[in-house]
């Protein structure tokens, strides 16, 4: 099915950076009359109640989470990405009908989110994505009105003017120079331009928001995303350490790619394909293994070391869990394996128990809509 | 030793002394007595009087000395008839007799001065090194937002104090670098704080970007007519729930 889709349009494109991701498949498949009445009906949605939403702006994925009359939440997301095509009025409206987002700038049309990546496979291109590494960098200038579209577009208008909104950002790395001050002030102009009231979050404090509330936020919370590893050591709310590791899924795309001798996108592709951590079939499931592996473990060493060395580290007396989120950990096995190289370790601190978030796709933003509908009571 | 006064100090102590005789002291039930010498007692005042120059910061001479002493046999004597004392005493020694005596005044005073500053600024310190452990121990069950407000509160406070102008003398120099150091040393804390929270403190925080988002143009886009892809979540009550009781300390 789609899975087979993807397959046939990536084996051709070596030349693309990128490749679908299949949770994100089917965004643009043709749409029937009648979807496109009720997206329209849909395009601005103005279902949340509560005052406040959570923003995940991610290297790979941009999500927005908002609360519902019901008190349910809805999620929306879109890839971090655009691609620039030749466009005439014809394909403008074919997009819209196709509901694919365009935007036209200086007589280039761009396509923006998920369904860029799509496009980028049939026209043998490779897409733009303007962060790397978990931060948007200065020299991505004249990609911030497409990054600012994704954002108007998951975001929504604001329900209320001002209305809070707190967004993820990434901890200061341990193995990497990062810019967090340009990245964080650049985002809050952002949403102050429109018509929010921002506030930055902590990347891994927002999975300890989303997923350690019956632990009373105490604990460990770890996002495995696109260009990171976030990590936040939490006592009742409050971060005692974060940090991120400047590796995450592209960096294990890319290794796999070279080890492989394959394009990363292709490397991606296998690595979302379906494969177990545990039970790897052939080398490059192996590739993919080693990889995941390395990443855990050294994700585990930085914890340890902040932990021996850190100077303001809370007492934890009662044993923690350890909660991971993130696209990363979407691959079969993966709390296995880490429970596995967790346990080859001597650990500073008792842990109970160590689990995926309830929706690790979505903990980052939900985490933050907590801390947006908490700040606004 | 100067024999001259001797025989001063020798009248003196026989006209302000009563006799008592051996029987009348055995009576009273004394097997022993102590005997002092006037010319120890001179010796005791002479030395005296050393010590009080040289504590004063004047290198006594045998002229100063003997002015001195003669001026304290006038006091016993006086003090010994009722007068009031310094009548009859060389002007002049007694002119720098009382400077030397307000100017260890002055002395004192100052010393007392700068220990009280000392021991206020130790205070201070023990005070802001309490509340900074407070704040430690709060970090831990407080909410981010309202512990950042506390420090950045407690840190303008820290330097309002340390920016009042130093006038007096120089223990408040000292005083004033430290509370400075105290104020560093929480700014520090608060930038070390906000960072792990995700917030970084206003001095850190770049200029308004939202001026770069002045230049972004009106673009053409269908953005009004596509629909974002939503997806349903699970509910986040349960989390909002525990995080109000932990705000509100219920
Ligand atoms: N099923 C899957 N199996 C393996 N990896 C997956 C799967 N689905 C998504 N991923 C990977 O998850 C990563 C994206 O995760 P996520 O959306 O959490 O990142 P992000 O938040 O955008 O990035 P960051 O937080 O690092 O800035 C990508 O590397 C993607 O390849
Ligand atoms: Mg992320």
């Amino acid at each position: 099915m789609e899975s087979d889709q993807v397959k046939n349009i990536s084996d051709g494109t070596t030349s693309t950076d990128e490749v679908v991701s299949q949770d994100f498949v089917g965004s643009v498949e043709p749409v029937e009359p009648s979807d496109v009445a009720s997206s329209v009906s849909m395009s601005t949605p103005q279902t949340n109640v509560a005052v406040g939403k959570g923003l995940d702006i991610g290297t790979a994925n941009i999500l927005t989470a908002l609360r519902d009359a019901d008190g349910g939440i809805t999620i929306r997301r879109e890839r971090n990405a655009f691609l620039d095509i030749d466009g005439d009025v014809h394909s403008r409206s074919m997009l819209t009908r196709l509901n694919v987002p365009y935007v036209v700038r200086e007589d280039r049309m761009y396509v923006i989110g998920g369904a860029a990546f799509e496009l980028a496979n049939i026209f043998g291109r490779a897409t733009r994505r303007p962060m790397h590494d978990g931060l948007i960098s200065p020299a991505e200038v004249d990609a911030l009105p497409m990054v600012q579209l994704i954002i108007q577009k998951t975001l929504g208008e604001p329900a209320v003017p001002n209305e809070p909104v707190y967004f993820s950002v990434p901890a200061e790395s341990v193995d990497c120079d990062n810019n967090i001050i340009y990245h964080q002030g650049l985002f809050s102009g952002m949403l102050s331009k429109l018509g929010y009231a921002p506030t930055p979050m902590n990347e891994g404090h927002a999975v300890t928001f989303a997923e350690l509330a019956a632990q009373d936020f105490t604990g460990i919370g770890i996002s495995f995303g696109g260009g990171m590893v976030n990590c936040c050591v939490s006592y009742k709310t409050i971060p005692a350490l974060t940090f991120s590791i400047a590796r995450g899924g592209d960096w294990i795309d890319s290794n796999v790619g070279n080890v492989l001798g394959i394009p990363s996108s292709k490397a991606t592709y296998l690595k979302e394909g379906g494969i177990d951590l545990r039970n790897p079939k052939g080398r490059e499931e192996e590739a993919v293994v080693i990889y995941y592996r390395n990443l855990i473990t050294y994700t585990l060493d930085n914890i340890k070391n902040r932990f021996v060395e850190g100077r303001d580290m809370p007492n934890f007396n009662e044993p923690v869990d350890i909660v991971c989120a993130g696209g990363t950990t979407m691959i079969n096995g993966f709390i296995e394996v880490f429970r596995e190289e967790f346990s080859k370790q001597k650990f500073p601190i008792p842990v109970s128990n160590i689990r995926l978030g309830e929706e690790p796709l979505n903990s980052v933003c939900k985490g933050c809509l907590v801390a947006a509908i908490s700040s606004a009571d | 030793m100067s024999n001259e006064f001797h025989t001063d100090v020798r009248d003196e102590l026989a006209s302000r002394s009563t006799k008592t005789s051996v029987n009348e002291l055995r009576d009273r039930g004394m097997k022993t007595v102590r005997v002092i010498r006037s010319s120890q007692i001179l010796s005791l005042i002479e030395s005296a009087v050393d010590r009080a120059l040289v504590e004063h910061g004047l290198i006594p001479t045998d002229g100063d000395r003997a002015a001195v002493v003669a001026s304290s046999q006038g006091f016993l004597r006086q003090m010994a008839n009722g007068e009031q004392p310094m009548g009859g005493i060389d002007p002049e020694q007694q002119r720098r007799l009382l400077e030397a005596e307000a100017e260890a005044e002055a002395l004192k005073h100052q010393l007392a001065e700068r220990e009280a500053e000392l021991s206020q600024a130790e205070a201070r310190s023990a005070e802001l090194d309490a509340e900074l452990r407070v704040l430690h121990q709060r970090a831990e069950a407080a909410a981010p937002d309202t512990l950042l407000e506390e420090l950045k509160a407690l840190r303008s406070d820290i330097q309002g104090v340390a920016t009042q102008p130093a006038g007096g003398p120089a223990g408040e120099g000292e005083l004033n670098d430290k509370i400075a150091d105290l104020g560093k040393e929480l700014g520090k804390e608060l930038a070390r704080i906000g960072r792990k929270v995700g917030i970084a403190p206003a001095e850190e925080a770049p200029a308004d970007m939202s001026a770069l988002f002045n230049e972004v143009p009106e673009l053409e886009s269908n953005l009004d007519t596509v629909a974002p892809k939503e997806t349903k979540g699970t509910d986040v009550e349960e989390a909002l729930k525990r995080m109000k009781s932990l705000k509100g300390g219920n």
